[in-house]
C-alpha cells in the first residue's frame, strides 16, 4: 500500500474536522442531556449531531489511505451534510417560534434532504475522488452536487436572515443571545462553504473549515452567559473541558501525521484520546459513588439537620429558638461547641445569645464589637470562614488580615463560623467548634449549613417580628392607658385644683387669724399652741402649694386649636426661656451656645408662651442633667453646656438641643415622657411633668414632633420638630 | 365703709376670703354664681367686684359683660385660674382692672384690694 504525501493544507484540514468533530458531538449530547424535553435543546442537539458526524467522516476519509474506503466515507459524509441546512432551518424555526408560519418549507426541505440522503451512495452525488490542489483526494461532483449546493446554501442563507431579522426586532437578553447566535452561525457557516470551492475548480483552500468550530464556541458563551436553552453555570466547566480536551488531544495526533502519516497507529491514538476524554467522568462517578458509602453517616446528620431547620420556623420564642439551633448543631452533627452571637440593633453590638458546650472548661466572649476581626470579615463576604482555609490560605499568601481573622477564631475555639443574613444585614453570628470525631468540616457540611444558614434567618427573623409585633401591642396598650390617663387627668384637675385653692385659702385665713390675734395668747402654754399651730398651717400651705403646682402643670396645656398661634423666632423664644432659667442656673459653669445663625433660621409657626415654657423646661432639664453629672461622675475639668441647633428639613424647623449632662439610663427611657415620673436627683423640685407638658404643646397642641436620643454618661439630645409659619 | 362684693362659685374660697376681709374692717358680701351676683350689684352697690372666671352657668366674663350693657362701671377685678389670651384682651376691653392669678394667696389679695380702695377713698 502507498501513501500519497501529505500536505499541509490537508494536515491543517484534517485537524480542524476532528476539532469540530468531537466538539460538536459532545456539546450535543451535552446540551440534549441537560433537557431532554426542551425542543430548542433537541433541535441543537440534532444539529450538532449532524455537524459532527460530517466532520467526523471528513476527518477519517481524510485519514483513509485506501481509495475506496475513502469515498465510502466522503459519501457519508455528505449523507449527514445534506442534513445540516435543514437541521439548522428547523432550530431557526424553534429558535424564533416561526414553526408553525413556515410549513411547506419546513416539509419540502426534509423530503429534499431524505431524497438526495437516499441517493447519496450513488455516483449522482459524488461521482469518484481524485487529486486536487493540495489534497490527495477530493470528491468530483455529479449531475446532483448542484441542487445540493443550492439547497444547502438556500436553507442556511435563508435561517441567517431569519435570525438576523430576529435580532433586529428584538431587545434585551433576546437580542444579546440572537447577536451570538448569529455570528456563531454566519462564521461557521461561511467557514464550512470554503469546502465548496474546489468543486468548482477555485484554488481556495478549504481553510475556513477551523471557523465551523466557532460556531460551537459563540453558542456555547450564549448559552452560558445568555441562559440560552436553560442551562446553568455548570456548564461552563464542560464546556472548557470538551475545548481543551479536543486541543489537548488533537495536537498530538495532528504532529503524528506530521510525522508518521495515517497508519495503523492511528487506531489506538484515537481509542486513547476517547478513553482519556471519558476518563475523567467515569473517575467522578466512580468518586462520588466511593464518597457516598463512606460518608453514608455524614450524609444521614445533614438530612437530620435539614428537617431539624424545616421546624424552626414555629418556634416564636427568640430565645429558645436560638437555644435549639444551637443544640442541633452539637448534639446532630457532635461538635464540641456551638455559640450564637446576635446583634442587638441598639448598639451594633453582637452579644452571646445561646451556647452550648459537650464538655465545659471554655468560657466564650459575652459580646463582639463592630471591629471585631470576625465581624469585619462577614461586612464583606457572606462565605463561611471555615478554620483549615483560613490557615491554608495565611500560609500560601501571608494575607495579614486574615491572621487576625485567625486569631479571633482561636479564641473563640472555633473550626467553622458562618453568619445569618437578614435582608442583607449582618444579624447573626453561628461559631462551631471542632467536631468530636476530630474531621473536618467538607464541602457537603458547608452546603447543609449554608441552608440551615437560611433557615435561621428566616427564623430569627420571624421571632423578632414576632417580639417586635408583642412590644408594640403592650407600647399601644400603654399609650391608650396613658390617653384616658390624660383626659381624666384634665377634667380631674380642674376640680383638685379648685380643692386645692379652698384648703390653702382656709389654711391662710387662719394663719392670719392667728397672727393678728397674737396678742391674745399671753401665757407661755398658749403661746406653744399659737406656734404649733402657725407651723401646722404653714405646712399645710406648703403641701397645698405643691400639689397645685403638679395640678397647674397638668391644666395649663390642655388646650387645642390655634388660638394664639402666630409666626415666632425660635431665637426670642431660647432667649427668654434661659432669662427665666437664669433665677434657677446657678453655677457660672453652665452654657448655652447658639450655633444656629438667628437671622436665616425662619419663624414656627405657635403660641409664644407655650413654646417658651417648652424651651424653659428644656434648659432646665439640661442644666440639672449637667449638674447631676457634675456631682455624681465629679470629672475634672468638666463644665456643663447646652448647643442649640436649628435648620429646616421636609419644610418643618428642626431644633436640636443636645447637652452634655448626665443622660438617660436605658431602662427610663420609655418612661420619660409619662406624667409624673421624675430621675431628677433633686426630685423635691421635680414634678415629672416637664416632658409631659413638653410633648402635649409639641405634639398636641402644635402638630410638632418631640425625639429624644441619650446615651447615660454622655448627654442627651432633644429634637424638636415645629411647623414653619406661612406668614 | 368700703364696699366688696365677692363672686366665686367655692363655698370655702368666697367664706374665707370674706373672714379675711372682715377683720380688716371691710363690708363684704358674697355671690355664689353669675345671677346672684347682678342681683346682688344692684342691691348694694359694691365698690369692687372680685370675679371669678370660671363658674357654673354663668362665667365671670359673662358677668362683667351685663354688668358694662346696664352702664354700670363699678371696678371688677377678675379672679382666674387659667389666664388666656382672648379672655384677657376682652375683660381689659370691658373695663376689668386687673387680673388676680388662682391659687389665691391672701396678702396678694389684700395688696390689690388695699390699692383700690385706696384710690377711692
Amino acid at each position: 500500500m502507498t501513501f500519497l504525501k501529505t500536505t499541509l493544507v490537508e494536515n491543517f484540514y484534517t485537524i480542524t474536522s476532528l476539532v469540530t468533530a468531537v466538539g460538536s458531538l459532545c456539546l450535543g449530547l451535552l446540551v440534549f442531556h441537560k433537557n431532554k424535553v426542551n425542543l430548542l435543546n433537541q433541535r441543537y442537539a440534532q444539529l450538532s449531531l449532524f455537524i459532527g458526524m460530517w466532520s467526523l467522516c471528513l476527518f477519517i476519509c481524510h485519514t483513509t489511505a485506501d481509495v475506496n474506503n475513502a469515498l465510502w466515507w466522503n459519501r457519508a459524509l455528505h449523507f449527514f451534510s445534506i442534513f445540516i441546512p435543514i437541521s439548522f432551518y428547523h432550530f431557526t424555526l424553534e429558535l424564533l417560534d416561526l414553526k408553525k408560519k413556515k410549513v411547506m418549507l419546513f416539509w419540502f426541505g426534509y423530503a429534499f434532504a431524505a431524497m438526495l440522503a437516499m441517493l447519496v451512495f450513488t455516483p449522482f452525488l459524488v461521482r469518484a475522488l481524485e487529486p486536487k490542489f493540495d489534497f490527495r483526494l477530493w470528491p468530483v461532483p455529479g449531475p446532483l452536487y448542484l441542487p445540493f449546493l443550492l439547497f444547502f446554501s438556500f436553507y442556511s442563507y435563508y435561517s441567517l436572515w431569519l435570525i438576523y431579522q430576529g435580532y433586529r426586532r428584538s431587545c434585551g437578553l433576546r437580542r444579546e443571545q440572537l447577536r451570538l447566535i448569529f455570528i456563531g452561525l454566519f462564521i461557521g457557516f461561511n467557514g464550512g462553504s470554503t469546502n465548496f470551492a474546489y468543486f468548482y475548480n477555485i484554488h481556495f483552500p478549504p481553510i475556513g473549515n477551523l471557523f465551523v468550530f466557532l460556531y460551537l464556541l459563540f453558542l456555547a458563551y450564549a448559552i452560558i452567559k445568555y441562559r440560552l436553552m436553560d442551562i446553568k453555570i455548570a456548564f461552563t466547566r464542560a464546556g472548557i473541558f470538551i475545548t481543551v480536551y479536543t486541543l489537548v488531544l488533537g495536537i498530538p495526533i495532528w504532529v503524528g501525521f506530521k510525522t508518521m502519516g495515517s497508519g495503523p497507529w492511528l487506531l489506538p491514538v484515537t481509542l486513547m484520546a476517547f478513553l482519556a476524554t471519558g476518563g475523567p467522568f467515569f473517575y467522578l462517578f466512580i468518586q462520588r459513588r466511593a464518597e457516598a458509602r463512606i460518608l453514608a453517616e455524614q450524609r444521614k446528620y445533614q438530612s437530620t439537620l435539614r428537617q431539624a431547620s424545616a421546624g424552626m420556623g414555629r418556634i416564636r420564642d427568640l430565645k429558645k429558638l436560638l437555644n435549639l439551633i444551637v443544640s442541633i448543631l452539637t448534639r446532630v452533627v457532635r461538635i464540641n461547641h456551638a455559640l450564637i452571637y446576635l446583634i442587638d440593633r441598639e448598639d451594633g453590638l453582637f452579644y452571646l445569645s445561646a451556647a452550648r458546650r459537650m464538655n465545659g472548661g471554655f468560657s466564650p466572649l459575652e459580646g463582639l464589637a463592630v471591629v471585631h476581626p470576625v465581624v469585619k470579615y462577614f461586612s464583606s463576604t457572606d462565605l463561611p470562614l471555615v478554620g483549615e482555609e483560613v490557615r491554608e490560605t495565611i500560609d500560601r499568601e501571608k494575607k495579614q488580615d486574615l491572621v487576625q481573622v485567625e486569631v479571633a477564631m482561636r479564641q473563640l475555639n472555633a473550626e467553622l463560623i458562618f453568619p445569618v443574613f437578614i435582608r442583607s444585614e449582618l444579624t447573626a453570628i453561628v461559631v462551631m467548634g471542632s467536631k468530636a470525631n476530630g474531621r473536618g468540616y467538607s464541602e457537603d457540611d458547608l452546603s447543609v449549613f449554608s441552608i440551615l444558614s437560611n433557615q435561621a434567618s428566616l427564623a430569627i427573623e420571624n421571632a423578632q417580628s414576632y417580639e417586635d409585633m408583642k412590644k408594640t401591642q403592650e407600647q399601644l396598650f400603654k399609650a391608650d392607658k396613658m390617653a384616658t390617663i390624660g383626659t381624666m387627668a384634665d377634667g380631674l384637675s380642674h376640680q383638685i385644683n379648685n380643692r386645692l385653692h379652698a384648703l390653702g385659702f382656709i389654711a391662710s385665713d387662719m394663719f392670719d387669724t392667728l397672727k393678728l390675734r397674737r396678742s391674745l395668747f399671753v401665757t407661755p402654754e398658749l403661746k406653744a399652741v399659737a406656734d404649733e399651730f402657725e407651723y401646722s398651717l404653714s405646712r399645710i400651705q406648703e403641701n397645698v402649694g405643691r400639689g397645685g403646682e403638679i395640678v397647674q402643670g397638668l391644666m395649663k396645656y390642655t388646650r387645642k386649636g390655634e388660638e394664639g398661634f402666630a409666626p415666632c423666632s425660635i431665637d426670642d423664644i431660647i432667649r427668654t426661656a434661659y432669662e427665666m432659667a437664669q433665677f434657677k442656673i446657678r453655677s457660672s459653669d453652665f452654657k448655652i451656645l447658639k450655633e444656629y445663625d438667628p437671622v436665616s433660621v425662619p419663624k414656627v409657626k405657635g403660641n409664644f408662651t407655650q413654646l417658651q415654657e417648652v424651651f424653659f423646661n428644656l434648659i432646665d432639664n439640661a442644666y440639672d442633667a449637667t449638674v447631676q453629672r457634675k456631682t455624681e461622675l465629679k470629672e475634672e475639668g468638666y463644665a456643663g453646656v447646652v448647643r442649640v441647633n436649628a435648620r429646616v428639613t421636609d419644610g418643618l424647623l428642626e431644633i436640636i438641643l443636645s447637652d452634655n449632662g448626665i443622660g438617660v439610663k436605658p431602662a427610663d427611657k420609655d418612661k420619660l415622657f409619662t406624667p409624673f415620673f421624675t430621675t431628677k436627683a433633686t426630685s423635691k423640685k421635680g414634678t415629672g411633668l416637664g416632658l409631659y407638658v413638653i410633648r402635649k404643646i409639641i405634639e398636641d397642641n402644635h402638630g410638632g414632633k418631640v425625639e429624644m436620643h441619650s446615651v447615660y454618661g454622655q448627654g442627651t439630645d432633644m429634637i424638636l420638630r415645629l411647623f414653619l409659619s406661612k406668614e | 365703709m368700703a364696699k366688696l362684693l365677692i363672686v366665686d362659685d367655692e363655698l370655702d374660697v368666697r367664706e374665707f376670703a370674706r373672714n379675711f376681709f372682715r377683720k380688716r374692717g371691710i363690708d363684704v358680701s358674697i355671690a355664689s354664681a353669675g345671677r346672684e351676683a347682678l342681683d346682688l350689684v344692684d342691691r348694694e352697690i359694691p365698690d369692687l367686684i372680685l370675679l371669678d372666671i370660671r363658674m357654673g352657668e354663668m362665667s365671670g366674663v359673662d358677668v362683667l359683660r351685663e354688668l358694662r350693657h346696664r352702664h354700670n362701671l363699678v371696678k371688677v377685678v377678675m379672679v382666674s385660674g387659667i389666664e388666656e389670651d382672648q379672655v384677657v384682651q376682652e375683660t381689659t376691653a370691658l373695663g376689668a382692672l386687673g387680673f388676680i392669678h388662682k391659687p389665691l394667696v391672701l396678702e396678694e389679695l389684700e395688696k390689690v384690694v388695699l390699692r383700690e380702695f385706696g384710690v377711692q377713698s
